[in-house]
């Protein structure tokens, strides 16, 4: 009996099942019949109107994934183009080169990513775009167009192919120079609120600066200005290598840094190799006087950068290390109360150079630095090379650094301004323009932010003169006011009073652009592995310099760190890169350019 | 349709059962296959001069050139061959600590609080190592909760352990005790429940007490147990792990905790020489059994048991 019931109940089981997989298969026929349908439709007309994705990698944006800002959704409008952002740090750019996974449109940073540009070449990764150039790329030719015959020449790995189309370039107007809000890029900033309430001692030498950063925190520690919590004078963090110890005090001593461990001697017109030079262990000395001073916070060397971060913006820091960060710090805290609060550039801080003042001409742009490719693993290539190519147009470049005409900013009879609302916002929210997408792609446009454009204006409306005044802090005003008294001068924003100081010959700063450090060639595979050594060694020599007690301890240290080096076959790389740029020097004459 | 006869009158060869065990593992063996052994196939890299990016049919044969460049960097091999051993030893010196957990969790009379000690200590085992730090960095930062309490207290100086190169050893081991302590003891708590009750039923009749019968019954079961997770640490010995002291690298401890996993990522992806990597792991993995079945050896000689 029971048996039989079993029977029953496992047949009526399997009709049960029956059914409803026949009705399954009726739905799921039908429900394909209509897919078809409509991907018939779209095949016999309105393909076009779907939307492509291209994947494109970007360290900038906050949220990877498909963008999905005001305007990456203009740039859908326009080309019906989805960007689906790839984002990560030089371990994922190096992992996906290896799988063969690099995203449709890249950009490369040979010094970050660690990945030689030629090596990309040669491993078969990358679109050699010259065809869609001539077909799609009407702004890329037109613009910067010395750009392609650099990109054959010095980036081809000697195929005379365009595999590589550099960015950012920028053409200063000599009477009207192009002078920085603050400070362009890097340099040592520091709170002027607390340099100012000790009185605004005088400073001569980077001793001198030292000096000054101790007072400014026996002050601020004295009167308590970090809720509590600890403030030293310089902090700095340990994930970025020794960025923070040498970069901003080498460019302060008329020094550019280059590719594979190089610095340019602007003094000097010559390229050295940055472990062995004076100006990196200068440097070195500095953080080390810091640091038995007791005005160097010993987190520094344990602390990841989003520490550091934090540790600016909550004032127990009193010495950053660009205006970049500073210019974000500044507004952090205006929106966190801390209205008296900011960060300047001291005109004297001990250093003969403020790195900066003007922007210095950039007609090859980055060169492989930044430089955009399209890869093989690109299923759309003309479109990818159309988005390219709006990128390099005036109207891209407004796009990527102003926002959208009409919504961000509009045209007053010829004079584009940005809108009341934008400048409002952007004034009170900190990431209001990473969320509207301002300046997140600026790595794909050819032109620099403060290119002036066609119509006078520069690409970035909020770095035209007028709105630099018009949108001047408090105490960006107390710092302009301040030396307006002492210099006489009339300064409408901090960037004029360096300026001025400059014109007068009491500062000096980098403004004559050197061609042949960009046309250098890339070295071997070989060099690129010593150098990638040398660095991992010197991460840990660099701060070992900096926390040795006396001077003799700094020298033994200096001594043993050479020799580990040279042990590392440094000189030898040394040699091959100096020859690299020898060649190079040769090579800018026939280049045509100056 | 008509049936078979034959068929329907339910005579079938019965599979031997041996045969339907295989088959069942079958899958577990293809998974096995593809994920441990097929990867080997990249150790093949390591006799190349191989660049990422490139068909390994594009690049040079350089027979064992990798291996001497390991061997020409070999100061620095040493110093993370000191830091691996190192700190496995101490790993392994701090395995009874499991066994002495384990014991006492076993003497908890209350059955709930004996659970919360359990969950509570099992628990750090699934936070990750980031988070890990995190907390670290909370607690023993100059702003942290360790250097407040010394602050309040009127102590200034107070050691930046995560910066500290003297005590950078025994930092790392003791979170890494902290994290695992509860994890490890499971095992033995699983094999104490095992122990046959009637053995302690015996000696409480013979007038054992608690110390003794720990000392006479439990500890004695546990032998096996422990030394067969002895033996798979020491054959364990240079895989200590990686996230741990990715996380808490930094210069000022990269000296001592630069470790022969932290060595082959930083070779192979911070440098990008991929071959030397490579061959680094082969090194690690053909150690590693050599050192397993010496260990295992001697088990067989001294106890008279192994494991492989």
């Amino acid at each position: 009996m029971k048996r039989r019931m079993k029977k029953i109940t496992a047949l009526c089981m399997a009709a049960a099942m029956t059914v409803s997989l026949a009705a399954c298969g009726g739905g799921s026929s039908e429900s394909s019949k209509g897919a078809d349908a409509s991907s018939s439709a779209a095949a016999s007309g309105g393909s076009s109107d779907e939307p492509v994705t291209l994947t494109i990698w970007n360290t900038e944006v906050l949220q990877p994934g498909v963008q999905t800002n005001e305007i990456a959704k203009e740039i859908e409008k326009r080309f019906g183009i989805k960007m689906d952002v790839v984002q990560g740090d030089a371990q994922k750019f190096s992992i996906l080169v290896a799988g063969g996974d690099l995203p449709d449109i890249i950009y490369t940073n040979p010094a970050q990513q660690n990945t030689a540009s030629n090596n990309l070449i040669t491993s078969g990764q990358l679109l050699a775009m010259d065809d869609l150039i001539e077909q799609y790329g009407e702004n890329v030719k037109k613009n910067f167009p010395d750009r392609l015959k650099y990109s054959k020449q010095f980036a081809s790995n000697g195929e005379d192919k365009v595999y590589y189309l550099p960015v950012r370039a920028y053409e200063a107007d000599e009477e009207h120079p192009n002078i920085s809000y603050s400070i362009e890029n890097i340099g040592l900033m520091t709170r002027w609120d607390i340099y100012q309430a000790i009185g605004c001692p005088e400073i001569q030498t980077t001793d001198d600066y030292l000096d000054v950063l101790k007072q400014m925190q026996d002050y601020a520690r004295e009167k308590d200005l970090a809720d509590g919590k600890q403030i030293y004078a310089i902090s700095g963090w340990s994930d970025w290598g020794l960025w923070p110890w040498w970069l901003s005090n080498a460019r302060e001593m008329g020094y550019m840094d280059l590719a594979n461990d190089t610095i340019f001697n602007y003094d000097t017109q010559s390229v050295e190799g940055l472990y062995t030079s004076e100006a990196f262990w200068e440097s070195l000395k500095f953080y080390n006087k810091a640091y038995n001073m007791g005005i160097l916070d010993p987190e520094a060397f344990t602390m990841k950068n989003d520490q550091y971060w934090e540790k600016c913006k909550n004032g127990q820091v009193l010495m950053a290390y660009a205006s970049w960060q500073t210019e974000n710090i500044n507004r952090s805290f205006v929106s966190d109360g801390h209205e008296g609060w900011s960060f300047q550039k001291l005109p004297y801080d001990g250093y003969e150079y403020i790195s900066g003042i003007v922007s210095t001409n950039a007609p090859l742009g980055g060169g492989i630095e930044y430089a955009t490719a399209i890869t093989k693993n690109c299923k759309n290539p003309e479109k990818a090379m159309q988005l390219i190519d709006f990128f390099n147009s005036e109207e891209g470049a407004r796009l990527i650094y102003s926002g959208i005409e009409g919504t961000h900013w509009t045209d007053n009879d010829g004079k584009p301004q940005p809108t009341d609302e934008f400048i409002e916002k952007s004034k009170s929210d900190s990431n209001y323009k990473d969320n509207v997408g301002v300046n997140l792609y600026n790595k794909l446009c050819a032109f620099m932010d403060i290119q002036v454009l066609s119509d006078g204006y520069p690409a970035d409306l909020m770095k035209s003169d007028e709105q630099k005044a018009a949108n001047i802090s408090d105490q960006d005003k107390s710092y302009c006011d301040y030396y307006a008294q002492q210099e006489g001068g009339d300064y409408q924003y901090p960037g004029q009073v360096l300026y001025d100081m400059w014109q007068k010959g009491k500062v000096k700063t980098i403004t004559d652009y050197y061609l042949y450090p960009t046309l250098v060639q890339s070295p071997s595979e070989e060099t690129l592995n010593i150098i990638a050594q040398c660095d991992q060694y010197m991460n840990v020599q660099g701060v070992n310099a900096i926390m040795t007690g006396t001077e003799d301890e700094f020298n033994a240290c200096k001594e043993e760190t050479l020799k580990g080096l040279e042990n590392k076959n440094y000189e030898q790389a040394k040699t091959e890169i100096a020859d690299l740029y020898a060649k190079a020097e040769k090579e800018a004459d026939a280049f045509g350019m100056k | 349709m008509r049936k078979t006869p034959g068929v329907s009158g339910g005579v079938r060869k019965k599979m031997p059962e041996g045969k339907k065990f295989f088959l069942a593992s079958i899958p577990f063996l293809i998974l096995v296959f593809a994920f441990a052994y097929v990867p080997l196939m990249g150790w093949a890299y390591a006799f190349f001069d191989y660049h990422p990016g490139m068909s390994l049919f594009d690049c040079d044969f350089v027979g064992l050139k990798t291996f001497a460049k390991i061997w020409a960097n070999k100061e620095e091999l040493f110093r993370v061959m000191r830091n691996t051993l190192a700190l496995s030893f101490f790993s392994i010196l701090g395995m009874p600590l499991a066994v002495i957990f384990a014991v006492m969790l076993n003497e908890i009379k209350s059955s709930k609080f004996r659970k919360l000690v359990q969950t509570t200590t099992t628990l750090p085992n699934f936070i990750s190592w980031i988070v890990v730090f995190t907390l670290a960095f909370a607690m023993f930062s100059t702003d942290g909760m360790v250097a407040g309490v010394f602050r309040a207290i009127g102590v200034d100086k107070v050691v930046n352990f995560l910066g500290d190169n003297k005590h950078a050893w025994l930092f790392q081991w003791s979170l890494a005790t902290w994290k695992c302590l509860g994890w490890s003891a499971i095992i033995y708590i699983a094999t104490i429940a095992g122990i046959d009750s009637e053995l302690y039923d015996a000696a409480h009749v013979d007038g054992a007490n608690r110390m003794q019968t720990i000392r006479h019954i439990t500890i004695p079961g546990l032998y096996s147990t422990f030394f067969v997770q002895m033996l798979l640490a020491i054959s364990n010995m240079l895989s200590n792990g990686f996230e741990q002291y990715f996380v808490f690298y930094n210069p000022l401890t990269a000296d001592k905790i630069e470790v022969l996993d932290y060595y082959v990522y930083k070779i192979g992806v911070l440098t990008n020489d991929y071959p030397q990597s490579i061959a680094l792991g082969m090194a690690k993995t053909v150690i590693s059994v050599i050192l397993l079945f010496s260990a295992n050896q001697l088990s067989k000689r001294v106890r008279g048991e192994s494991i492989v």
